[in-house]
């Protein structure tokens, strides 16, 4: 079976499948992205070493809760979140729906 | 506090580099012409030392796990310990004789999913990987042990990762982990340039968001990315900012977690095949406790101080926050000098 791996981004693809548009958001707008959800305090916490599941989910139920709001002047969904700990001491990151207009440069 | 948080202080064991395929983004390079295994009262004896250094996780990785004989005995005694069992699995072996073996002693079992059947075929050089593997599917629903997929996140395909997750809800999944490809063992060799890069990274992140938000409590999404400035808060996440006079009396796992167990007994902090410079020794030549001790006393000092090196640079301010911490330290150790 041939190694031969695919050369453009998952990514790129990704944005072309889902918006139907060869486009690609740089760094410079997914900086900005990412200034807005750091701004809602969404936190990554514990990372696990490759070959190792995460128990986490073991810890009890846990339940998602969002809301969001448009943001007019970059066409981007401003992001507010709310972090419930349950009672295992797990903390949970709430979800965000993420939806951008792909305001990057074509053909990229 | 470590990486894998407060509630799971884990020892990983990797019991054989056996494996029925060759995987090209394999960490431990294992194959079908690997034969050694470890034995079961050396393991078990690690198991019960690292126990009583407080790990509470007991994740048996490989090679296949399933290829280990005496996989249900080690697990049983992981358990008789007060530990959770994990086992990372390819899935093709999950027959009714070997679900039926594995129920009651695996807390979660873990199956490898690389995308849609045709990306995971080619990352695991086998036509018949994603067919076998979901076929045991049902046979794993009907044993009731809870199960999740591990996604090896590419340069390449985070478009299929929607995919995925679609597939691990429909299969009934508890879990769905996304560990970017690091370029170690067979990776190195087979799969250069294809690790994500910071921008991969940082999209990857954004569609994760997208889909928690999406399969809500049905399905744990587990993202192995840290966010820089989490990190500058909580610097004892990756063992740093605390004084080395305090630990001197923690537990073990305190202060390395996970732990590994490579196939051949060599034990390591924190990954398979972390630089030989920080090496705890190997079991075949004196207890994990007993390897524990000399190691504080000999290399812990200098552990720490890679540490804390490694948290001065993923907690620089970048533009894009995520870092694989992982690959940041085991890069680090290779050309730190130890002692």
């Amino acid at each position: 079976m041939s190694s031969e791996a695919p050369q453009e981004r998952g990514s790129r693809k990704m944005i072309e499948e889902r918006f139907g548009v060869k486009a690609f958001i740089g760094e410079n707008e997914l900086t900005e992205l990412l200034k807005i959800v750091e701004q809602e305090g969404i936190e990554l916490g514990n990372i696990l070493v490759r070959g190792q599941p995460a128990p986490d989910w073991m810890s009890g139920t846990f339940k998602v809760q969002l809301e969001r709001a448009a943001d007019p002047v970059l066409s981007l969904i401003k992001l507010r979140y709310r972090c419930d700990v349950f009672p295992y001491g797990v903390p949970v990151i709430n979800g965000v729906l993420v939806n951008f207009e792909t305001a990057g440069q074509p053909g990229r | 506090m470590g990486p894998t948080g407060n509630s799971y202080r884990v020892l990983q064991i990797h019991p054989t580099r056996r494996c029925n395929l060759r995987c090209l983004h394999c960490y431990s390079s294992s194959g079908p012409e690997e034969s050694s295994e470890l034995g079961l009262t050396l393991l078990c004896n690690a198991l019960t030392d690292a126990s009583k250094e407080k790990y509470t996780v007991a994740g048996i990785s490989g090679g296949e796990p399933l290829l280990y004989k005496p996989l249900r005995e080690l697990l049983e005694h992981a358990h008789q310990c007060g530990m959770i069992t994990t086992v990372t699995s390819n899935g093709m072996l999950l027959t009714e004789r070997r679900l039926e073996r594995l129920r009651g002693v695996v807390d979660l079992l873990a199956i490898s999913l690389d995308g849609g059947p045709a990306s995971h075929n080619r990352m695991r050089a086998s036509e018949r990987a994603f067919e076998m593997m979901a076929a045991r599917l049902e046979g794993v629903r009907q044993s009731g042990i809870p199960f999740g997929f591990i996604f090896t996140l590419t340069q390449h395909n985070l478009h299929e990762l929607d995919w995925v997750a679609n597939f691990a809800l429909e299969q009934g999944a508890k879990l769905l982990q996304i560990h970017p490809l690091e370029e170690v063992g067979r990776a190195n060799t087979f799969l250069p340039g294809v690790r994500p890069d910071k921008i991969e990274l940082a999209y990857a992140y954004l569609e994760t968001q997208r889909i928690r938000s999406i399969v809500g409590d049905r399905l744990y999404v587990q993202l192995d990315l840290v966010n820089r400035k989490f990190l500058q808060a909580h610097p004892g996440h990756i063992f740093a900012g605390t004084s080395f006079s305090e630990e001197a009396n923690s537990p073990l796992a305190d202060i390395v977690s996970p732990l590994v167990i490579e196939a051949d007994g060599t034990l390591v902090p924190l990954q398979h095949g972390f630089s030989r410079a920080y090496v705890f020794g190997n079991l075949h030549n004196a207890s994990l406790r007993e390897l524990a001790l000399a190691w504080r006393w000999e290399r812990y000092q200098s552990f720490r101080a890679l540490c804390e090196r490694v948290f001065e640079e993923v907690t620089v301010p970048a533009d894009l926050p995520f870092a694989n911490w992982y690959e940041v330290i085991a890069r680090r150790a290779e050309h730190a000098p130890a002692g």
